[in-house]
């Protein structure tokens, strides 16, 4: 005797119910797919709009650095500094140039006496002192010499021509 | 993706923050003294004023011995100068125009004839700034420097002639002429109305 035979005619109908093949609705699918993609799609959009923002930032940013990088290779002079001081142990020339560093430009003494550097500058003003014996403040003989009211140091002018005089 | 977002922003923030200050200053004054011309610093960014030039005088004044209230105040002073070559020169000068004008305000040149100068002229006037401060410089009163310019540029001089007035000045003094008497022998020789503009 089977199972079935001994079942209520109602469950014998539940039962006969839930062996029988389900068959979907054919737009199903369909619509899962779309709602898959409402979620996902919209993401990866975004992201690669991102990316083309980047993109386009970085190759902004590498014009702009290849334009500096031109104007930055306008020809720079040689510029020759000397000052005549035989008694002098050590002479160095600070400035704009070097950002007054006193130990970034020594200068070296010749046999008369005379002290020299020669420096590579670009076109522009440039103010700058010796500082002779790491004390002493010494304006440029042959150059203009500037009132220096913040630092009551001698200061002395430099104009290196460029492109324009 | 937010929170990926929030965390790169905060990731670079402080290196944002590290681009407005200046290492040279960082590494070269007392920690309260770059913070007050890191602050100077700041106005001018603010203001679109050259920055750089106010690192060099402040590093001027410590290589110069100088303490820190004096710096910070030299380091605002130029900054003042900076702002009042801005407004006379307008919003369009570039930098180095911008230094020009506020070396001449300091070096006494009066506001009234660079005012002038603009009106004068369109393009940059670092050069003719840059001529005035050199004759003051050189010994010539800054009144009578900047109206001697002034009257070049009224007459159409460009840069070259200017450049050479002042060569030919530089000569005369070294031969000992006296700086103001440099100026008139060598104003005396130009012609009371230059050449026509290019």
């Amino acid at each position: 005797m089977g199972d079935t035979e001994r079942l209520d005619p109602l469950l014998e109908r539940a039962v006969q119910a839930l062996k029988a093949p389900v068959e979907l609705d054919p737009g199903l699918d369909r619509r899962v797919l779309t709602l898959i993609g409402r979620e996902s799609a919209p993401r990866v959009l975004r992201f690669r709009r991102r990316v083309t923002w980047v993109s386009a930032l970085a190759a902004a940013a590498a014009v702009i650095l290849l334009v500096l990088m031109n104007n930055a290779t306008a020809p720079d002079s040689m510029v020759r500094f000397a000052i005549q001081h035989p008694s002098a142990q050590s002479i160095t020339i600070v400035g704009d140039f070097n950002d007054w560093d006193p130990a970034l430009t020594p200068m070296a003494r010749s046999s008369d006496g005379e002290w020299k550097a020669d420096l590579e500058l670009a076109p522009g003003r440039y103010h700058y002192s010796y500082l002779v014996n790491g004390s002493t403040w010494v304006a440029d003989p042959v150059r203009p010499a500037i009132p220096d009211s913040d630092f009551d140091a001698p200061t002395s002018l430099l104009t290196v021509q460029g492109s324009s005089p | 993706m937010k929170r990926l977002v929030l965390i790169a922003a905060f990731a670079v923030l402080p290196a944002a923050r590290g681009l407005a200050q200046d290492p040279r200053l960082q590494a070269r004054l007392d920690p309260l003294v770059a913070r007050a011309v890191e602050a100077q610093l700041d106005s001018a960014r603010a203001a679109r004023l050259p920055a750089d030039p106010l690192v060099r005088k402040a590093l001027e004044g410590r290589t110069k011995g100088a303490d820190g209230d004096r710096i910070v105040a030299a380091v605002r002073a130029l900054r003042l100068a900076l702002a009042d070559a801005r407004a006379l020169l307008g919003g369009a000068a570039q930098d180095a125009e911008l230094m020009s004008g506020a070396n001449a305000l300091r070096a006494g040149i009066p506001s009234t004839h660079i005012l002038t100068l603009r009106r004068e002229r369109d393009g940059s006037l670092h050069v003719p700034l840059d001529i005035m401060t050199d004759l003051v410089a050189r010994g010539v009163r800054p009144a009578e420097a900047a109206t001697a310019v002034e009257r070049l540029v009224r007459q159409g001089r460009n840069d070259a002639d200017l450049v050479r007035l002042r060569e030919q000045i530089d000569q005369d003094i070294q031969t000992g002429l006296a700086p103001q008497a440099a100026l008139d022998r060598r104003l005396a020789g130009v012609p009371a109305a230059g050449p026509p503009r290019p």
